[in-house]
């Protein structure tokens, strides 16, 4: 999946989606490909798991060929105005657009997913990783493109929103990485934007990631005594199978590897680089 | 009087769930409580006998517990009501725009929350009522969402369309902002502005009543206990961090921090062989050891209670489950 444009990382809170976005830009960037790794919401997780203190909105170069951004909302509608529409730079227009962007339903999240569009498309970059919004949001971020082209009759606005709606929906531009955790309610989210995404095919799914997959304990404890190597593994095998039952739940996806022990989020993101297919 | 228990912390961590929990012990020990909800998995609700979305507050099979799983959309159109004049508040309800900013605004839902736990507080129904908050920014979200949405009813966008809160504003709106919007439709291409500012107008209606209600919301809020749940996994833990390093100087400082999915101490402290049974207590154990760290770490910096819920494999899905949760936990006070 590396070889497209974008990759958008979604996933509920917690799964990990930060980790994973800096797993794939790390594994594309070691194969010396040019990457952009940009915060679309909060850009906290997404700093220290490149290992830098905050991103901005100018790409900062984090290693040799892997970049981090953050995409603020406010920055990129002032460059969608000045840029992509042409507005002149004058307080009352801008504070009118301003208003547009903090009521009408989609403007911002256009805005935001539109900027990493154009990331993706502009020539700077041979990837360019997104970590999205959360699955509950994901959908409204999608399909805002195809809101603001049917609420706006004609002009500047309807033309981009067109652009980026077809562009999303290519598989060859972009990608959807769905990621979630063998648990009930993350499966359950995942399986509710699938079946959105498979409605209204506004992009393509192009993986399902799980993170922290336990491997199966090969042991046998018929007669372990009680005690906490009775205990532990009793729980490992609890664990393990109630995630194998949730995984069921799920067309084909591939798994990480559930990482024991205390490690840095730089080293979570580089041991699972090392660990996700490209 | 009421007493309430707000439960904050990250998305995932078994917040809906140990918010059930808890509300669930304090019937059993007599008193009449609620529990309001924000999305809960499936089998919670079908244990707590919820089947939709309402505000309305539905007995459980358990004596002296009733639910409510928030519905944000019913609980703004109550807000339009009761804020607006009759007809101001049907303009605004048959408008997408006021739909827009009720279900995405980032405070509409902690905002709609709140001032369901101040109803089901001043009904007199219940002696205890336990809030779910929603996952929003680890709960700050909630305790700033009065704030917020004075902000929005009376904020720097509505005095830039209207200039004041003089009478007569709509004249104003004409003069000052009128033109600019103009200029913006003729490049969007259609009267959209336009129709979003007629929107915020009706709006601000709201104001003076949404004011009053917010400052009663607030009220409430800052006589409420606070539970924050988290589990020890780095990320909960930073919102649960920066919840006690953002919390507003008006707000009391949380009672307890809950630590879900614990492991036992004594994996930490076992002596292991090195075959497979041993390796994994040796790679369990170093979780355990880690978590102690985690919690050691929390009190330490915020002098603050520490409660531990142990790890279950699979989350409770029967009454009798969720009750059996809370019998493995240490330092919960009743």
């Amino acid at each position: 999946m590396l070889e497209r444009r974008l990759l958008v990382v979604t996933g509920k809170g917690g799964v990990g989606r930060s980790a994973l976005t800096a797993a794939l830009a790390l594994r594309a960037a070691r194969t010396g490909r040019r990457v952009l790794a940009i915060a679309m919401a909060g850009p906290a997780g997404l700093a220290a798991h490149l290992g830098v203190a905050r991103l901005a909105y100018a790409p900062l170069e984090v290693r040799p060929g892997l970049f981090g951004a953050h995409v603020d909302p406010a920055e990129s509608l002032d460059e969608y105005l000045r840029l992509r529409l042409r507005v002149p730079r004058i307080g009352p227009l801008t504070s009118a657009f301003r208003l547009l962007a903090d009521t009408v339903p989609g403007v911002r999240d256009t805005v935001v997913i539109g900027k990493v569009l154009y990331e993706a498309i502009r020539g700077e970059w041979d990837l360019v990783v997104a970590d999205g919004p959360p699955t509950g949001q994901i959908h409204s971020y999608l399909v805002a493109p195809s809101t603001i082209e049917s609420l706006v009759p004609s002009g500047r606005v309807k033309e981009q929103a067109g652009w980026m709606r077809r562009s999303l929906a290519d598989p060859a531009i972009a990608g959807l990485v769905v990621a979630g955790l063998a648990e009930e309610v993350p499966v359950a989210e995942m399986t509710e934007t699938l079946a959105l995404l498979e409605a209204e095919p506004v992009a393509d799914v192009a993986r399902i990631v799980l993170n922290r997959i336990l491997e199966p304990l090969e042991a046998d404890m018929g007669d372990e005594p009680p005690g906490a190597r009775r205990e532990a593994a009793l729980h490992h095998a609890a664990m393990a199978s109630s995630q194998a039952r949730q995984r069921r739940r799920l067309p084909a996806h591939d798994t990480l590897p559930y990482l024991f022990g205390t490690h840095t989020p730089v080293e979570v993101a580089q041991r699972l680089a090392t660990e996700v297919a490209p | 009087m009421t007493s309430v228990t707000l439960v904050t912390g990250a998305g995932g961590v078994g917040k809906t769930t140990l918010a059930a929990a808890l509300a669930q012990r304090s019937a059993r020990s007599g008193t009449e409580t609620l529990v309001l909800t924000v999305d809960p998995a499936r089998r919670l609700a079908d244990a707590l006998g919820l089947e939709h979305v309402g505000n309305d507050p539905t007995p459980t099979p358990e004596e002296g517990l009733s639910a409510a799983m928030l519905d944000a959309s019913a609980a703004w159109d109550e807000i339009a009501v009761t804020h607006a004049p009759p007809d101001v508040a049907a303009r605004l309800l048959a408008n997408p725009f006021f739909r827009a900013v009720a279900d995405r605004f980032p405070s509409g839902q902690a905002y709609a929350a709140a001032e369901q736990m101040v109803r089901h507080t001043e009904s007199g129904q219940f002696e205890h009522v336990v809030v779910d908050t929603p996952p929003a920014d680890g709960g700050l979200e909630f305790l700033t969402s009065a704030r917020r949405i004075r902000s929005l009813v009376g904020g720097k966008v509505l005095s830039w369309l209207t200039g004041s809160r003089l009478p007569g504003r709509r004249m104003l709106y004409k003069l000052t902002a009128r033109p600019a919007l103009k200029v913006a439709d003729t490049i969007l291409g259609g009267p959209l502005l336009e129709d979003v500012a007629d929107f915020l107008l009706d709006l601000r209606e709201t104001y003076d009543g949404v004011t009053v209600r917010s400052r009663t919301v607030e009220h409430h809020l800052r006589r409420a206990a606070t539970v924050v749940v988290t589990t020890a996994d780095p990320a909960p833990v930073a919102e649960a961090v920066r919840f006690f390093r953002e919390l507003p100087s008006w707000a009391t400082s949380p009672d307890l921090v809950v630590f879900n999915r614990t492991l036992p101490a004594s994996w930490a402290e076992a002596a292991h062989r090195d075959d497979p049974l041993g390796v994994n207590l040796a790679r369990w154990g170093a979780e355990a050891r880690r978590q102690a760290g985690v919690r050691r770490e929390v009190a330490g910096r915020y002098g603050v209670a520490i409660a531990t819920v142990p790890w279950l494999p699979e989350p409770p899905s029967t009454l009798d489950d969720l009750a059996a949760m809370l019998e493995g936990a240490e330092g919960l006070v009743s």
